[in-house]
């Protein structure tokens, strides 16, 4: 979804609509997606702000909690850094 | 006293050594992931440079001891090392990437030697290149869907599909003249970006 800016972005947002429109297609599901929209802010800030910009884009409401993001886990075992013994623990 | 020794031969081989080293653990901590405030949410971390005041490399050395381009070459070293695949998941170890690593190694290249990347490399006897390779991405088959991204200072590149591993790209590290190798890891940019000079 990030590379539809601008012009590019006003044409796929037609296209989505004459869909919509031509097949009379009012429930047109419309799924995007993207690895590098919003990096700033909360996980639920960039949900709200996704939510708009896709809202935007395919002319529907998409909701933030529809937004799904990355569940990310640590590979490493989890340490307090600033324990002095942290190298030995 | 410092808390946190660098081995000299960081990164150890095998995924359990690996991510039992602490300074794997201070890489994961520091580069990698952060928990968000309030939620616990294990979120990315600000993407930082290594190099320069508020980089991670002078973080490493204040807590070591050890020179910060010893500890900037241990950090890309972890980083590039990390090529582990996680048991469970078959993921790369970090989720998390370089993303433009500059100036991390001085090739040596000798004209009659062959480079060990195969032909594309070779072929390449401009005064400067730049090698572009995704890598430690997001999921196994991204990693080994990697690149080789092969330009010069005229702003020409041409794509060179290859699946090759950071392990190996570390390997144009070892012979022959002298040359700034540029490892890029993007899987949207199409070749290496303007600013990028050799």
């Amino acid at each position: 979804m990030h590379t539809y800016r601008g012009r590019q972005g006003s044409d796929v947002a037609m296209l989505v609509r004459r869909v919509r429109d031509r097949f009379e297609a009012d429930h047109l599901q419309c799924v995007g997606t993207s690895a590098t929209l919003a990096s700033r802010g909360s996980f639920e800030e960039q949900r709200t702000e996704i939510a708009r910009v896709a809202s935007n884009l395919f002319g529907s409401e998409v909701r933030p909690q529809n937004v799904i993001g990355e569940t990310l886990r640590r590979a490493t075992p989890s340490r307090d850094l600033d324990d002095p013994y942290f190298e030995a623990s | 006293m410092h808390r946190l020794l660098i081995p000299i031969d960081f990164p150890r081989p095998g995924y359990g050594n690996f991510v039992a080293d602490p300074l794997s653990i201070w890489i994961e901590s520091t580069v990698g992931l952060r928990t968000e405030d309030g939620t616990g949410r294990l979120v990315r971390a600000r993407p930082r440079s290594i190099a320069g005041k508020e980089g991670a490399a002078a973080e490493l050395s204040a807590l070591t001891g050890v020179t910060e381009t010893q500890c900037s070459a241990a950090i890309q070293q972890g980083l590039l090392g990390a090529t582990f695949a996680q048991p469970d998941t078959g993921f790369p170890t970090f989720a998390f990437r370089i993303t433009s690593l500059s100036a991390v190694a001085t090739r040596r290249t000798r004209r009659s030697s062959r480079n060990r990347v195969g032909t594309s490399l070779s072929r390449a006897s401009s005064s400067s290149q730049a090698i572009a390779a995704p890598f430690c991405s997001h999921s196994s088959s991204a990693a080994s869907a990697a690149g080789v991204l092969l330009g010069s200072n005229d702003g020409r590149c041409r794509k060179r599909p290859a699946s090759l591993h950071a392990e190996r790209l570390l390997d144009l590290q070892t012979d022959g003249t002298e040359r700034r190798v540029f490892f890029m890891s993007s899987t949207d940019e199409a070749c290496p970006p303007s600013r990028m000079r050799c």
